[in-house]
């Protein structure tokens, strides 16, 4: 429904609802003047009741003519009034019996008067009379007494309609101005739920458009103006949005746009700061238009002035050593004719004469005919690298001048060392042994003179000398030992243990001695050297289980870790682990010489002709549970058992 | 928005007004006060059907009475009754309560509720009473203390004798109607239904005085002195059902003529002789008091009674119930 046919309706309810209570105020109206009318009646028939007990009362006082004819004009008077008012009066208590009753009462009650009145005898001398006239006073007073009663009840009833209608009256003047307070509320309301709100919300979506939310629509169920005039602003949002869209795209790409740009530029400098943190230049060369691209950091490397653009291919030349564009030249040449990929040092000659090198890396490009249209490739600056082999380089030459030096020192004081060890001990011999040949002459010339102290003293100084020669053969084992050139034929250890111990067992017969040697335990090194290990190693062994009821030496080989270790193990005193160092110390020994007799220069010989061949020794040992020793002598590449068959037997 | 709230918020509070209001109304209601019970002596006679209307149509019971109605033959019985004790309320005619008066019993006139009925006089023709005047020296029942009693000194005035003139013969209403067939009087002045059966009694050798204007007695409710005081409630709930019988009797004629008939136990018929006459309404008027002062002066001078002054009748009277539920119907002038 629209907006002019909704007034109307609005009008035509609006004159309805306010017609009700105007007809109830009319109709109440009316009754309040009806009753109006009434209660006039009532109070003409109360004066006229009133004015005819005051002549009926003044009669029966002075029972005179003339007052007689007053009663009668009054009683013609009242009977006139009810006759009179008889059928206004009908219509108006129609509905209120009593009223309508209390009037019959009055007309009956005034008829009745008016006949007790006629019986009123004039006065007269008889006494029964004047007793029936008193009797009929008494009843005429009786009456007008009621009569009164009654016209007071219709008066009473007259009044209180009179209020009652006066009450609707104002109930229904009330309830026609609140009808009218109503209807202006309800039209207000009605104005502001049609007009008002539709207009507020229009506004308020404007006012929301106008700041950006191009998605709000009204969706107006209405079918008015109003509804219409939302579906129109909807459709305008529409075209609007639509336009804003497109807009918006456009602005969202030209935002990409300049994203990715921006990070194209980014990437930009972060490759040419790559390339100058590099020192790593980046080229390409259109072989149809002859036009190169060089990467700043070409420049840079070149000492070329960006501004200048990149150099024609045959100035640049200029910027590398003849040998280098030599070389760098004919790389190029191959990948412009061939598509070869080269990779090529060269050094560089720059403008302001600092040294450079560079790598030169370069491939083609070939198109889809197979025709080599382009090339491309980088230059990497090598210099510091190269500058740093230069230096390595001088410094390893340095060293080695160095050593050769040394060499030659130490050479040269170990063999004064060598020549004074061996004058030492050659030359310490003679005094010994005239010291010795002395003491054993004095012993046998004069041993009979000689008392027993003086025997004693003699047999000390010829064990002096005696132990003396043997340190003086341990000295020079031990200087052999790291003198002379060593010799790397193949030695059979097992024959040596084997000869060894048979030699012992059959120098001692009273020994009980347990040996096992493993056969084929061969090495490549010096025989005589690896003898005087075998003997020392031996020695001791044979030495250490001296005081084993049952001694037991076995000679064998372990392999760790792909290499063969020599060992000779016993079950004899053995030695404490925390000494271990002192072991292979010369002159150091574990044991009292009164236990253990020994000079100490053993296992020190071993040790040195061990580290001569390039090998280790190992001591491993329990105090009373024996010494095990192990050695290595580097592997030649061939299984021990197969250098056997060359050593000599 | 701001006058859409304002509206809810009176909607609002007329709602919970309404709602309070009926819930108050509701808890008066569901307490109806216990009824009242009420004793009242009332005339097997026209005089108390007013009051077997308001019983029969339930009008006591819509008032939250107990009635108990107590039949006896004649109002000066039921008076009687309640001097006794017997009740609260009586109905009785204007003389009992002049006879009562002059003998000082304790009573209180609350209401006049219609005309006291055809008052007649029945006279049997065979013995030559053709008029009133030809009563003279004739034998004359009548029930003593009764407005019939006093009716006939008015008849007697009224033609200019008096009692000396005829001999009275004191009679019970219910044995007049045997004692004139009898022929043991030669008139009976009596009221209605008596009065009927006198006729009826006599046939054709009846002959019937009506009161006409001549006599106009009245219908009172007489209580105990201190009902109005003692029991207010239960007088005015009494005159309220009183009224409304009164009301529905002349709006529904036929039905009350039909509910006399049956209570009384007469035919219609007779009813309708003096149904006219019994104009209901709830009055208290002065002409009544004069009425009672006239009959008294008669008790007196008739030596009936032992009273030598008039009593202070308007004391007798207490208008108070009858003011509070028809001011307007209250005229009688008080004592000063």
């Amino acid at each position: 429904m629209n907006l002019r046919r909704r007034s109307r309706l609005v009008a035509l309810v609006s004159v309805l609802i306010f017609l009700v209570p105007l007809g109830l105020f009319l109709f109440a109206y009316r009754g309040k003047l009806q009753t109006q009318r009434d209660l006039a009646v009532a109070e003409s028939l109360s004066v006229q009741t009133t004015q005819l007990r005051t002549a009926l009362f003044g009669y029966l006082l002075h029972p005179q003519a003339e007052l007689r004819g007053q009663v009668e004009a009054q009683f013609a008077v009242l009977t006139g009034l009810l006759g009179r008012l008889g059928p206004a009066i009908d219509a108006s208590i129609r509905d209120d019996a009593q009223t309508r009753y209390a009037w019959e009462t009055v007309r009956r009650l005034v008829g009745d008067a008016q006949t007790l009145f006629a019986q009123l005898g004039d006065a007269g001398t008889d006494q029964g009379r004047t007793e029936r006239d008193a009797r009929t006073s008494d009843l005429i007073l009786v009456d007008s007494h009621s009569l009164i009663l009654f016209v007071n009840q219709i008066r009473y009833r007259a009044n209180a309609r009179f209020l009652r209608a006066t009450t609707w009256e104002n109930l229904t003047l009330g309830g026609l101005l609140t009808g009218i307070a109503g209807l202006g509320l309800v039209l207000f309301l009605v104005f502001v739920r049609v007009i008002l709100k539709p207009v507020q919300q229009l506004h308020e979506a404007a006012v929301r458009v106008a700041g950006g939310d191009l998605g709000l629509r009204l969706a107006s169920p209405r079918r008015d103006e109003f509804g219409a005039l939302a579906g129109a602003f909807d459709g305008m949002l529409d075209r609007l949005q639509e336009t804003m869209v497109s807009r918006a795209r456009l602005e969202a790409e030209i935002a990409e746009r300049v994203r990715t740009e921006a990070a194209l530029t980014a990437s930009e400098a972060a490759l040419r700061n790559a390339q100058r943190l590099a020192g790593l230049g980046s080229w390409s060369w259109d072989l149809k238009s002859g036009v190169q691209t060089w990467s700043e950091e070409i420049f840079h490397l070149y000492g070329r002035d960006p501004r200048l653009g990149p150099a024609a291919y045959p100035q640049i030349r200029q910027y590398f050593t003849p040998a280098s564009w030599e070389r760098l030249a004919a790389a190029v040449e191959r990948a412009r004719t061939d598509g070869l990929h080269y990779e090529c040092e060269a050094e560089l000659v720059r403008p302001d004469g600092r040294p450079g090198w560079i790598v030169a890396r370069g491939e083609a490009t070939r198109d889809a005919a197979g025709t080599i249209v382009r090339l491309s490739g980088t230059v990497q600056e090598i210099t510091a690298s190269k500058l740093a082999e230069q230096e390595i380089q001088s410094l390893n030459a340095e060293l080695e001048r160095r050593v050769e030096q040394r060499t030659a020192e130490l050479q040269a004081a170990n063999r004064e060392l060598e020549s004074f060890a061996y004058a030492v001990s050659h030359d310490l011999r003679a005094p010994l042994r005239a010291l010795s040949g002395f003491s054993q002459a004095l012993v046998e010339d004069y041993g009979e003179r000689l008392d027993g102290e003086a025997r004693s003293f003699l047999d000390q100084i010829q064990g002096a000398s005696r132990r003396m020669g043997e340190l003086i053969d341990g000295i020079l084992t031990l200087s052999r030992s790291t003198r002379g050139e060593l010799r790397r034929d193949p030695v059979d250890l097992s024959a040596q243990a084997q000869g060894l111990l048979a030699q012992r067992a059959a120098a001692e017969p009273g020994r009980q001695v347990a040996w096992e040697v493993a056969p084929g335990l061969c090495v490549l090194g010096d025989a005589s050297m690896l003898e005087v290990v075998m003997v020392n190693l031996i020695d001791n062994a044979w030495k250490y289980t001296a005081r084993m009821p049952t001694a037991t030496i076995r000679v064998y080989a372990e392999e760790r870790a792909g290499e063969f270790w020599y060992v000779v193990a016993d079950n004899g005193a053995g030695f404490d682990m925390a000494y271990r160092a002192r072991l292979f110390q010369p002159f150091q020994r574990l044991h009292r010489q009164d236990e253990f007799p020994g000079i100490g220069i053993g296992l020190a010989t071993v040790q040195r002709i061990i580290h001569r061949h390039g090998g280790t020794i190992e001591a491993e040992g329990v105090p009373g549970g024996g010494a095990t020793f192990r050695f290595t002598v580097p592997a030649t590449g061939r299984r021990p058992e197969s250098l056997c068959k060359a050593a000599p037997s | 928005m701001r006058a859409r709230h304002s509206i809810h918020w009176v909607l609002a509070v007329g709602a919970g007004v309404v709602v309070v209001a009926v819930a108050l109304a509701r808890l008066a209601w569901l307490t109806p006060p216990p009824p009242e019970p009420l004793v009242i002596a009332i005339a097997d006679s026209l005089l108390g059907v007013p009051l077997r209307v308001a019983e029969q149509e339930g009008f006591f019971t819509a008032q939250g009475l107990a009635v108990t109605l107590r039949l006896y033959p004649t109002g000066k019985l039921a008076l009687d009754a309640l001097l006794r004790g017997q009740a609260e309320v009586a109905t009785v005619a204007e003389t009992p309560v002049v006879f009562a008066a002059l003998a000082g019993e304790p009573l209180r006139v609350i209401a006049n509720y219609a005309s006291s009925g055809e008052t007649s006089l029945v006279a049997r023709a065979d013995r030559g009473i053709a008029e009133l005047a030809d009563l003279k020296g004739r034998r004359v029942g009548t029930s003593p203390g009764t407005t019939a009693h006093y009716f006939l000194h008015v008849l007697l005035t009224d033609q200019g004798l008096t009692e000396a003139d005829v001999a009275v013969v004191p009679v019970p209403a219910p044995e007049q109607a045997a004692a004139l067939a009898a022929g043991r009087v030669d008139a009976v002045s009596t009221f209605a239904p008596y009065s009927t059966q006198c006729r009826l009694a006599l046939g054709e050798n009846a002959r019937t005085f009506p009161a006409g204007l001549r006599y106009n007695g009245f219908a009172s409710l007489v209580a105990v002195p201190d009902f109005s005081h003692r029991r207010p409630e239960a007088a005015l709930r009494l005159l309220r059902a009183l009224d409304r019988a009164i009301l529905w009797m002349r709006g529904h004629d036929p039905q009350a003529r039909a509910l006399a008939a049956r209570t009384l136990g007469l035919p219609e018929a007779v009813i309708a002789e003096t149904w006219g006459r019994l104009r209901p309404n709830l009055a208290l008027d002065q002409g009544y008091v004069i009425l009672l002062q006239a009959q008294a002066r008669w008790a007196i001078a008739a030596g009936l009674a032992p009273a030598a002054a008039l009593p202070d009748f308007p004391a007798l009277i207490d208008p108070s119930a009858l003011r509070r539920l028809h001011p307007e119907s209250v005229t009688v002038i008080g004592t000063p």
